[in-house]
């Protein structure tokens, strides 16, 4: 089988300087061969318009192998493996070609941002381009070169973030973005064959994710504590719709067990799932940068000591917190929206002698300190009282 | 109605946690109007009325608990059948009090009776 080289990866970048690449920025350039092997059965289908598909055995022909770092930079030579002339699939070197030139051409329009004609790209195709930018900083660079197309080497296509990025949001066009994300969910599925898992969100869609192989186990403790609710934080890029709901997680990075959701997450959690009309056909879903805010607000601000409070939606998209403490009912009705909360009291024990309703409600900012000052000393109070 | 019958309110998953229910069970909403639906005890079972809350109407609920109709009037609510939604529908009218906060006070008393008196019914259980 004989190989040529068939295109040249500069790496720019902090980590690249020395003349040396890190293991974990490596397993990122697998995806090529799977970026030009798509490219080329596109290349294929166009030059054989009454095929619906390619030839079998097209994928399994076309090998890309790195075969060198060169001195003096960190430069990449990659080889194409091609099939002999043996190989069932006539001309098939020249497909694997056009489809090198094509993805440097598309890389090279997104850096210059002329991409917008280029809306088309297949989605299959859109992962692969994720799935290398997911191994690179924002600062770095991958520069395509076609040995073949410059004596002198000069770049032919610079690849970054920013880049791909710009890639998928031409390529994706109800106006989905692409960005850093975090989500908390389960491990519903796993394949350790493909090393691939399925996120189950606290809320959302399932999402399928790559697994990274130094994450494994903590992966593999998530998916057998699927039943007993065991959770982590699933770091990574992700692709968002226009409304910032997470529809596909592009690369997941890091995996974090959480040990044991907080009751006040738990809680929250639930609501986070609502959709609208979760109350007999009415009821607002809240939003989940408010469900975010108020989250925050809690764990920060409310001492381990003082008792949980119980965590309800509101039919205005809101969420109630409540305490029972002996026969005090307590509410606190807050708006995500304005931050506001509405404290209301009520002693049960004192109905024939309630003391006068403006001394038992208050309007509360609970974006400041002094208002969860204000409430811990009044459940406190409470509490010394029983 | 009986001074003693009792008024069947629907639960919504979204408002039991671990157990306890939400005094907004017993306020009601804007749409509502100041009039919270419930069904009259004396006209269909608990369990029925869930059937026909979950069925019938499409709504969701995980039980049914109740007050009677001297409590809802001893806090000043004004009870009464109205049929015209399907036999059994009744309301707590909470228009003689005036302000957000008495109506939360009635909803914490009501939801307390409520509770004290255990579930009616429960979907999970039955």
């Amino acid at each position: 089988m004989p190989s040529n080289l068939f295109l040249q990866l500069r790496l720019v970048g902090n980590r690249f300087e020395g003349h040396s690449i890190p293991f974990d920025f490596l397993s990122g350039l697998a995806p090529l061969q799977a970026l030009i092997v798509e490219a080329a059965k596109i290349e294929y289908l166009r030059k054989n318009e009454s095929r619906k598909r390619v030839p079998k055995g097209f994928e399994r022909s076309i090998e890309l192998k790195l075969t060198s770092l060169r001195h003096g930079s960190v430069q990449l030579d990659v080889d194409l493996a091609e099939a002999d002339n043996l190989s069932p699939i006539p001309n098939q070197g020249m497909y694997v070609m056009l489809a090198r030139d094509s993805i440097l051409a598309t890389i090279h329009e997104a850096e210059k941002g002329d991409i917008v004609e280029h809306s088309t790209i297949p989605k299959k195709m859109l992962s692969h381009f994720e799935k290398i930018a997911s191994v690179i900083a924002d600062d770095e660079e991958i520069h395509f070169v076609d040995p073949a197309g410059s004596g002198n080497g000069s770049v032919s296509a610079r690849f970054s973030k920013h880049v791909a990025n710009r890639l998928v949001n031409a390529a994706t066009k109800g106006g989905e973005t692409t960005q850093d994300i975090e989500i908390r969910g389960s491990i519903s599925e796993l394949d350790q064959a493909s090393m691939t898992l399925k996120i189950l969100p606290v809320s959302g869609r399932k999402l399928e994710a790559s697994i990274p192989p130094e994450q494994l186990h903590d992966v593999l403790e998530v998916f057998n504590g699927f039943r007993r609710g065991s959770q982590a934080e699933f770091h990574g890029t992700g692709r968002l719709d226009p409304a910032g709901r997470v529809v596909a997680f592009t690369s997941l990075s890091q995996v974090k067990i959480i040990d044991k959701p907080s009751d006040i997450s738990r809680q929250l959690d639930d609501i986070r799932a609502l959709e609208h009309g979760w109350l007999d056909g009415e009821g607002r879903a809240p939003s989940q940068s408010g469900i975010d805010w108020i989250e925050s607000r809690l764990h920060r601000y409310l001492p381990a000591d003082l008792p949980r409070p119980y965590l309800y939606p509101t039919e205005a998209g809101g969420v109630q917190l409540e305490w029972s403490i002996e026969s005090n009912e307590v509410s606190i009705e807050v708006d995500l929206e304005s931050h506001l909360g509405i404290w209301h009291e009520l002693d049960l024990k004192s109905q024939q002698n309630l003391q006068p309703l403006d001394e038992r409600e208050r309007e509360l900012n609970l974006d400041q300190s002094g208002a969860w000052e204000w409430i811990i000393r009044q459940i406190n109070g409470m509490r010394e009282l029983q | 109605m009986k001074h003693d019958s009792l008024l069947l309110r629907q639960i919504n998953p979204g408002w039991i946690r671990d157990g306890k229910i939400t005094s907004q069970a017993f306020k009601p909403t804007r749409k509502d109007a100041n009039l919270l639906s419930v069904y009259d005890g004396e006209l269909i079972s608990a369990r029925d009325s869930h059937i026909h809350f979950t069925t019938a109407l499409g709504y969701r609920s995980v039980g049914v608990v109740a007050v009677t109709v001297e409590e809802c009037r001893a806090l000043g609510l004004k009870v009464r059948s109205e049929p015209d939604r399907f036999p059994e529908h009744a309301v707590l009218d909470f228009t003689p009090l005036p302000t957000s906060g008495s109506r939360k006070d009635a909803a914490k008393q009501l939801a307390d009776y409520a509770m004290n008196r255990d579930w009616q019914y429960r979907a999970d259980t039955g």
